[in-house]
């Protein structure tokens, strides 16, 4: 196999594995953010939450993919960049890494985004609380 | 099998052997704790699967990039040092997972204020 060859199918390869992370991180977590979701008390906010987790977790991992330059900083011309094998599977583990590290950065920031919906809905739950008990006494 | 691929491979055993011993020693407490403070159905699944997947991908992410320099026929040592270096990185981001999730379960009890079981 040439190194032109390889960079070619070594390139689609790692975009896979790029999606099928993301795509092992989503149906990991999918369940519990579903039950999650559904507990809260706003309905739009809960379909929105729906649509928005896949991708919150699947394009991080793309973008992870895709951020990485093969041309680097001193922007190396096409053939210098496949006279090269070690290079290119460098590349390729760069991407690998920047995919997983770009979903841990997502992640993190949907446990934030749960922590805050978390803190809202027990603000929210006493104020209904509080409220009913007002009519009550009324 | 070429020697670098064997120094990526002993980095990667360690460092998911790491996260996982980690996430072992974090697994009762934590639930404990969240099933204390997080009362929404799911909610505990959640952080803990979190946990997991976050000291997972990070000492994965980190164990796969490089490129060590080794050649064949470089002393026992020498391969030693290789995966204490890739070692060391890992270990960097189970230390930021870890100091991260704290801050983040320290906010969420805060906010949350669960019974106290005194």
């Amino acid at each position: 196999m040439t190194n032109e060859q390889y960079l070619v199918v070594s390139y689609l390869c790692v975009a896979v594995i790029s999606v099928v992370i993301g795509l092992a991180a989503y149906l990991w977590l999918r369940g519990p953010f579903d039950r999650l979701a559904s507990a809260l008390p706003w309905r739009a906010l809960r379909g929105l939450l729906a649509r928005f987790f896949p991708l919150g977790i699947l394009l991080p991992a793309v973008l992870g993919f895709v951020s990485v330059s093969y041309r680097g900083c001193n922007k190396q011309e096409y053939e210098k960049i496949i006279a090269d094998r070690s290079y290119l599977v460098s590349k390729n583990q760069d991407q690998i890494s920047a995919s997983l590290i770009h979903v841990m950065w997502a992640v993190f920031a949907w446990c934030a985004l749960v922590c805050i919906l978390l803190a809202v809905k027990r603000r929210f739950d006493h104020r209904t609380a509080s409220s009913l008990d007002e009519n009550k006494q009324k | 099998m070429s020697p670098a691929l064997v120094v990526h491979l002993v980095v990667l055993i360690f460092a998911i052997g790491l996260a996982i011993l980690v996430y072992v020693l974090a697994r009762r407490g934590l639930g404990e704790l969240l099933s204390r403070t997080v009362a929404v159905p799911g909610g505990v699944v959640f952080f803990t699967r979190a946990f997991l997947l976050l000291l997972i991908f990070g000492v994965i992410g980190q164990a796969v990039t490089g490129n060590p320099d080794v050649k064949p026929g470089q002393y026992f040592m020498e391969y030693v040092w290789l995966v204490a270096a890739g070692l060391g990185d890992s270990l960097g981001y189970v230390f930021l997972t870890l100091a991260i999730y704290l801050v983040l379960m320290t906010i969420l009890v805060a906010t949350l204020k669960p019974k106290d079981d005194k």
